[in-house]
């Protein structure tokens, strides 16, 4: 039974649904359709071999509607593209905005602020001198004047603010009033006002450099923050390359013997009979039906050792064969395969992420009502207090123009510039604002075991002797058993070999090395003073290959090293057991202080393991982890993520710190990096990994997630501070302004609170650099001294 | 040779009626289906080989049934 997700264009209602699950419904080999009238999509169970996806596309047509692309359309190069060039003619377009914006703004400024402040009219004389009273102000200069700057802030007001009145209504019309809309407002409101003074239908003060500098800024600060905002897809792309392009099929020739032909991967069917030599990648998903070899399912697992494959054993597309050759039977290809399903689940979980709402909208969906009804209220307030209509009117719209905050469109994206810049100074990455602004708010962290809390990598963690005979002791053994793997790249091997590096221990020479793939290596040694001895290293499966007796204290030895979450080599001498060798994943030594930094900090910590209960729990244990999921597989660590987070969202969903944050390395973990609300990948993790995740950590060390929470903080409270501080004269300004205070000093004070403010801002985020330091974190002295322990296993000496 | 139009309630847009077309010209004598999404009528022409009966139950069979 398979099982396939199609999209469906052309469904417009309901009974188009009904159409397609019906005419799929028919097709001998269906058992189930489920059409998704919303997401265009249609799920259909079948039997593969009675009915094929053609057959299902090829029903679908024919009831008139379309199957658009492969059911790779999500993750395929076509849309990857074109998601691509979208975004590049977006930021092209803003990057446009911003550059007119601040051409025509910067010279309004300039000027209107010249004749304020009475600079002008120093230079140009008397007449350009600020307008002192309604004869001076009807001035033929001041007229040329006004005209001038109205000529350079009619484009900003149409060209640069065109996106603001186009989003701002599409908020307005969702209820949500954004910052858009208070641009939108304050700017139309000083542009509108000025326009009516320009024509002589009001008395008072043109506001053309409000209007052009608040355009201009906010539209500059809008394009720093695009820019700065990683490629969508990149991810899938790199999941794609991993995929081979060509595959080695055999088919048998007529007298009955087999003949290689190499096929593109797409034309693979299900039970083809396929060949993988070492180094080849494995094409499809298959089961080995002959052949031993080792296969590197790194990329998958995060297990940097290879998996030992033989007949029945399974392998995943996209992995590498290493040493032997595989032939299997293809169980699953195409968008069956493990890797596509990974491939889907970046998709959906990367196009399933609702936007956050940014903290300057959140602000300004409060702020703009507010404005408004006091707009309002001192157009009413001035009309019943006997004003005449005209001068309530203008004290209104005073209010709108003077709430608008200049440094508003500089508050976020100035906080958040500082902050991934010295981000990137610790070799921390932000894909963009949003991870920055996340990750302040993370409350519970889930690392993947394997790579990320531990090295990726076996080490020696006990040795145990058999026979006393063949070797006396542990270190004897030891070196038996590197001198048969010196000459192996295995990475059991190389641990080995290290082990009896760091205990000074001299391997024992050998010759005639032979490696068995998938089971262990043979060497003749030939000692001082020796008979040349047979030295045979490997898994249970050479020994029993190799005829040689384990008996029950060997097999009980063997199952309390697996019980620890040990793998076990075994070492042989002339065909006589001698000794086995635990080798375990252990823990980075910086673990531990990471996830007691991040325990002071308040935050929960998870692991989440596709490994057994008892070697997850040991590892847990022994760094101080909170919870632990284990035996989680591949394809479900995204489901478990998206289930933490609705648990962490629900008992406080308006909690600061409710969101959930991954830290992985595998291609397993992209689905679960991509759904986290902030994904971090370990900087030597694949990238895959590192492309579906919100941050990267450059050096492979965890306390860097704790220093990137640490500087997500210090951002959010900067930006938090520079909202202040961008609303701060501004709000200062509204009383003033409903008063009619404005009329008089109106040009003076606006210039004074847009100034300051951005001041105010731009020194506030320049702060953020000395905040977080590099280095040590602060931790107290005894978890500092707990952190020193890397392992506490040392080689222990087993009863003769 | 006949034909008939009738009026189905449950056509909504353009697919609905493709959909139409598609069942009713499986049925064996189905020679022509025309249908329009905005009033809803469909005119069916068919021939001996099969009758008003066979066409009415495949469109109440597939949720479209005929008014009256």
């Amino acid at each position: 039974m398979s099982q396939v997700e199609l999209p469906i264009s052309g469904m417009t209602c309901a009974n188009c649904a009904r159409a397609v699950e019906r005419a799929v419904k028919k097709l001998p080999g269906v058992t189930s359709v489920n059409v998704n009238l919303a997401s265009e999509r249609a799920t259909v169970e079948y039997t593969p071999g009675v009915v094929s996806i053609a057959h299902i596309v090829a029903a679908i047509r024919k009831a008139g509607y379309d199957v658009p692309a492969q059911p790779a359309d999500l993750g395929s190069r076509a849309a990857l593209d074109a998601t691509r060039a979208a975004r590049q003619a977006e930021l092209a377009q803003r990057r446009r905005r911003a550059i007119v914006g601040l051409l025509l703004a910067l010279p309004t400024f300039t000027l209107s602020m010249g004749r304020d402040l009475g600079l002008l009219g120093l230079v140009l004389g008397p007449a350009f001198a600020p307008p002192g009273g309604h004869a001076a102000h009807q001035a033929s200069e001041q007229a040329v004047l006004n005209w001038l700057l109205f000529a350079l802030a009619l484009p900003v007001q149409l060209y640069v603010g065109w996106p603001f009145y186009t989003h701002g209504y599409t908020a307005l019309r969702n209820g949500a009033p954004n910052m858009d809309v208070l641009v939108a407002l304050g700017s139309s409101a000083a542009f509108g006002y000025s326009c009516a003074v320009l024509l002589g239908w009001v008395d008072g003060h043109v506001y053309f450099e409000t209007a052009a500098v608040i355009l201009a800024l906010i539209s500059l600060g809008k394009y720093l923050e695009a820019r700065a905002k990683g490629q969508a897809g990149a991810a899938i792309e790199r999941l794609l390359d991993l995929t081979p392009k060509t595959a080695r099929r055999l088919r048998p020739r007529a007298d009955g013997s087999l003949e290689e032909e190499d096929v593109p991967v797409a034309s693979i069917n299900i039970g083809d009979l396929l060949v993988a030599r070492p180094g080849e990648r494995i094409a499809a998903d298959g089961v080995v039906v002959a052949g031993h070899s080792a296969v590197d399912e790194s990329m998958i697992t995060g297990e940097s050792v290879p998996r030992d494959k033989g007949p029945g054993d399974t392998v995943i597309a996209g992995t590498v064969n290493r040493e032997g050759v595989l032939r299997y039977e293809a169980a699953r290809v195409g968008q069956d395969t493990v890797l596509a399903q990974i491939v889907r689940l970046v998709a959906q979980a990367q196009g399933s992420k609702a936007p956050i709402q940014a903290l300057a909208d959140r602000v300004s969906a409060v702020f703009v009502p507010a404005v408004m009804l006091i707009a309002i209220g001192t157009f009413a307030a001035w009309l019943a207090l006997g004003g005449d209509f005209q001068r309530a009117m203008i004290n209104a719209v005073a209010v709108l123009v003077v709430a608008c905050p200049c440094a508003l469109g500089l508050a976020t994206p100035a906080a958040i510039m500082v902050g991934m810049g010295r981000g990137a100074e610790l070799g921390i990455l932000f894909r963009n604002s949003a991870a920055l602004e996340q990750a302040a708010r993370v409350g519970l962290i889930a690392f993947d075991k394997t790579g990320t809390l531990t090295q990726g990598r076996p080490t020696v963690v006990e040795v145990v002797v058999l026979d006393q005979t063949c070797a006396p002791t542990p270190d004897a053994l030891l070196a038996l058993a590197a001198g048969a793997e010196q000459h192996s790249e295995h990475p059991l091997a190389q641990a080995i070999v290290e082990a009896a590096k760091a205990r000074a221990i001299q391997p024992t020479p050998t010759a005639q090395f032979r490696a068995l793939p998938g089971m262990g290596v043979f060497a003749v040694a030939h000692s001082t003073g020796d008979n040349q001895r047979t030295i045979a290293v490997g898994s249970a499966r050479l020994m029993a290959q190799q005829g040689v007796a384990l008996d029950e204290r060997a097999e009980a030895q063997i199952a309390r090293l697996q019980a620890r979450g040990c793998t076990v080599m075994l070492v042989a001498v002339d065909g006589r057991l001698a000794g086995a060798i635990g080798l375990r994943d252990t823990a980075r030594p910086e673990s531990r202080t990471a996830i007691a930094a991040l325990k002071q900090r308040g935050i929960r910590t998870l692991m989440l393991t596709g490994d057994n209960a008892p070697a997850a729990r040991a590892v847990a244990e022994e760094l101080g982890i909170d919870e632990v999921l284990a035996e989680v597989m591949p394809g479900e660590k995204a489901a478990r993520i998206a289930a933490l987070k609705l648990a962490a969202a629900a008992p406080r969903r308006r909690s600061a710190r409710a969101l959930v944050a991954m830290v992985g390395d595998g291609i397993n973990d992209a689905p679960a990096l991509a759904e986290a609300d902030v994904g971090i990948a370990i900087g030597s993790g694949t990238d895959v990994a590192i492309e579906a995740a919100d941050v990267t950590l450059m050096r492979s060390d965890l306390r860097q997630v704790v220093q990137a929470i640490d500087l997500a903080r210090a951002t959010a409270r900067g930006i938090r501070q520079n909202l202040f501080w961008a609303f701060f004269y501004n709000l200062l300004l509204i009383p003033l302004a409903a008063l009619g205070v404005f009329q008089q000093y109106g040009p003076i004070l606006a210039a004074g609170a847009m100034a300051s403010s951005s001041l105010f801002v731009v020194g506030n985020s320049l702060r953020l650099r000395r905040q977080v330091r590099g280095g040590e974190l602060n931790l107290s002295a005894q978890q500092k001294a707990g952190a020193g322990q890397i392992r506490d296993d040392a080689p222990s000496t087993a009863l003769g | 040779m006949n034909t008939t139009t009738v009026f189905i309630p449950n056509i909504s847009c353009q697919g609905c009626v493709r959909a139409i077309q598609a069942e009713l010209c499986d049925l064996a004598g189905v020679l022509k289906v025309e249908g329009d999404p905005q009033t809803r009528q469909v005119t069916i022409t068919w021939d001996e080989r099969t009758s008003w009966e066979a066409i009415r139950e495949r469109l109440i069979e597939i949720n479209y049934p005929p008014a009256h």
